[in-house]
């Protein structure tokens, strides 16, 4: 074990660290949540701190380790939950004023995997409202305390960037693991539709959303991806295809990219990026090659067209799911924003829904054709690095040197929501800092079911980039003393 | 492409026994032209029945299906 203090160990490191007996899942516990404590005054993610949980559960799995049972790596691993993810017994908002009060009886299939594999729950972090948004407010990215960490997966990728838990479970639609990842300088996959259980967190689509883990390397995260994996009957869409143990696929892969043939889009994944973005792609296609990879031009001719299919499929489907809400002036609204998405996929015609799954189902025939030729295909996470809120919380304006100017909504999702639309896994991966010193992200994608592929390649960028560990440096400063705060947007209502 | 009233987006509203506020209709109008604009170039890439040399053709909604455990 290094001089740092155990928070910013990996998965991977504490769950050495335990086995070693060098420390006890109490101790890794007690230091995380002081930290959490410390540190959230500027990450502002975490909705529900619940320590007595957490206590209770790093005691019960010492006393397991001490008599000889070990319920695999991440035994003893602290997590955080986005909060639309039911935790039994622990009070659950959904960032929403619309839904004061609720406590889950039960927990989401995938939090129940983690309590059986060991895991300690330290609470949960911030979603944008009903996950309908990129920016996550009041969460705040550990890089700079300033900019928004993404979303709607906000609060999980912040708390990990900032050494508050190794992992973080959260949910991705549109793009709402992997853009957090990107901005927040961190690992994060959406797996493929099926391989984890939606069952327990609320929707935010009824056809593309999944459930997915965020930690600090790509080798954690294969081994929560293991962990949360199974079929589950109460989840229409949940496969039974056969889980790998990712962690020991990667063991068993060589470390290079001999014979993987990796493919890079020809149009819409390079258009309108920030110059260093575009720089550490290119530094990122040449290390592919330096480890042996085969790349190939490969092209997904329709996904220009992914966002417009997205927005008037996912605006029809939370129009459906808010239905009641938007009917009853008696209930608290929505967010201005997430409010005029839900109303305004009561406009969309019922034709028109059908006509952007035909379309969607054109995207998936591209992702196809692509992988015949290709094991991965690599593209930027997102346009932009993490942007501060301005006047407005939720909706900021990107602009590029070629004069293209989009809200933040599209510049951090619209090369992931190719992948959504086909239900494929994507995998981001760190990839470099831009002039600012804020992440860039990259995003493997894989086939159906093909996470291990993703994982293989992943993994060996991360090794051949060699990028300083994650140690923002707007929490980083929190150990030095107190940061100052001239950030207007108040904090969580953090409930301890 | 000649953006859709507020007529309009009120009476869709009315249909869906949405309560909107006033101060909203604008502004669903606006992002329902955009929509309706981009989905145009949509048209001619086969999604509405094509009856042609013997045949017929048009694009396929995608499977959701999963396998269920017992099924393969």
């Amino acid at each position: 074990m290094n001089a740092e203090r155990p928070h910013w160990m990996t998965a991977t490191e504490a769950g050495a660290a335990l086995r070693a007996g060098e420390i006890s899942v109490r101790e890794l516990t007690e230091d995380a949540l002081a930290w959490i404590e410390e540190s959230d005054t500027v990450t502002r993610s975490w909705v529900t701190v619940t320590p007595e949980i957490a206590l209770a559960e790093a005691d019960a799995a010492d006393r397991e380790l001490a008599a000889g049972i070990d319920r695999g790596p991440l035994h003893g691993i602290g997590y955080g939950v986005k909060d639309l993810i039911e935790v039994a017994g622990v009070e659950m908002a959904v960032g929403s004023r619309a839904v004061a009060g609720f406590v889950p009886r039960g927990d989401a299939a995938a939090v129940g995997r983690l309590r059986d594999a060991g895991a300690i729950c330290l609470g949960k972090t911030v979603t944008h409202e009903f996950a309908f948004g990129s920016t996550s407010p009041p969460a705040r990215n550990p890089w700079d305390g300033v900019s928004v960490p993404g979303g709607s997966s906000g609060g999980s990728a912040a708390v990990v960037a900032a050494g508050q838990a190794p992992l973080a479970v959260g949910t991705d639609c549109c793009c709402s693991v992997r853009n957090p990842a990107a901005l927040n300088g961190i690992c994060g996959i959406r797996p493929t539709v099926g391989r984890v259980s939606n069952s327990g967190a609320v929707p935010a689509s009824l056809s593309m959303d999944t459930v997915g883990p965020l930690c600090r390397s790509v080798r954690d995260v294969a081994l929560a991806l293991t962990a949360m994996s199974a079929y589950d009957a109460t989840d229409p869409r949940s496969s039974s295809t056969a889980v790998p143990d990712f962690a020991a696929e990667l063991d068993r892969a060589p470390g290079d990219l001999d014979g993987v043939r990796v493919g890079i889009p020809e149009s819409h994944f390079f258009d309108h990026l920030e110059p260093d973005i575009a720089a550490r792609l290119d530094l990122t296609i040449d290390l592919l090659e330096d480890l042996g990879a085969e790349v190939r031009a490969v092209d997904i001719p329709r996904a220009r067209h992914a966002s417009t299919i997205f927005f008037v499929i996912v605006v029809a489907e939370q129009a459906a799911l808010q239905h009641d809400q938007l009917r009853d002036p008696e209930r608290p609204r929505l967010g201005d924003d997430v409010q005029a998405w839900a109303e305004f996929g009561n406009l969309v015609l019922a034709k028109d829904y059908v006509r952007a799954q035909q379309m969607r189902e054109l995207v998936i025939t591209d992702w196809a054709r692509a992988f015949e030729s290709v094991d991965a295909i690599l593209t930027p996470a997102t346009a932009a690095v993490a942007k501060p809120p301005l006047e407005d919380p939720v909706r900021i304006e990107v602009g590029y040197p070629d004069g293209y100017v989009e809200d933040v909504l599209q510049a951090y999702g619209r090369f992931l929501m190719p992948v959504s639309l086909a239900g494929l896994p994507g995998l981001v991966v760190p990839c470099g800092r831009d002039a600012k010193g804020l992440p860039i992200g990259a995003q493997v994608v894989a086939p159906a079911f093909r996470e291990s592929t993703a994982f293989r390649v992943g993994e060996a960028l991360e090794r051949a980039l060699d990028l300083p560990p994650v140690r923002p440096p707007a929490v980083s400063a929190v150990a030095a003393g107190p940061v100052l705060d001239n950030d207007p947007t108040p904090p969580a209502q953090v409930r301890r | 492409m000649q953006r859709p009233s507020t007529d309009i987006v009120k009476h869709l509203a009315d249909c869906a026994e949405l309560p909107l506020r006033p101060e909203s209709v604008a502004g669903h109008a606006e992002h329902l032209g955009e929509l309706l604009a981009a989905m145009e170039e949509w048209d001619g890439l086969g999604f509405s029945f094509d009856f042609d040399e013997g045949t017929f053709s048009y694009v396929q909604m995608p499977v959701q299906y999963r396998p269920r455990k017992g099924s393969e």
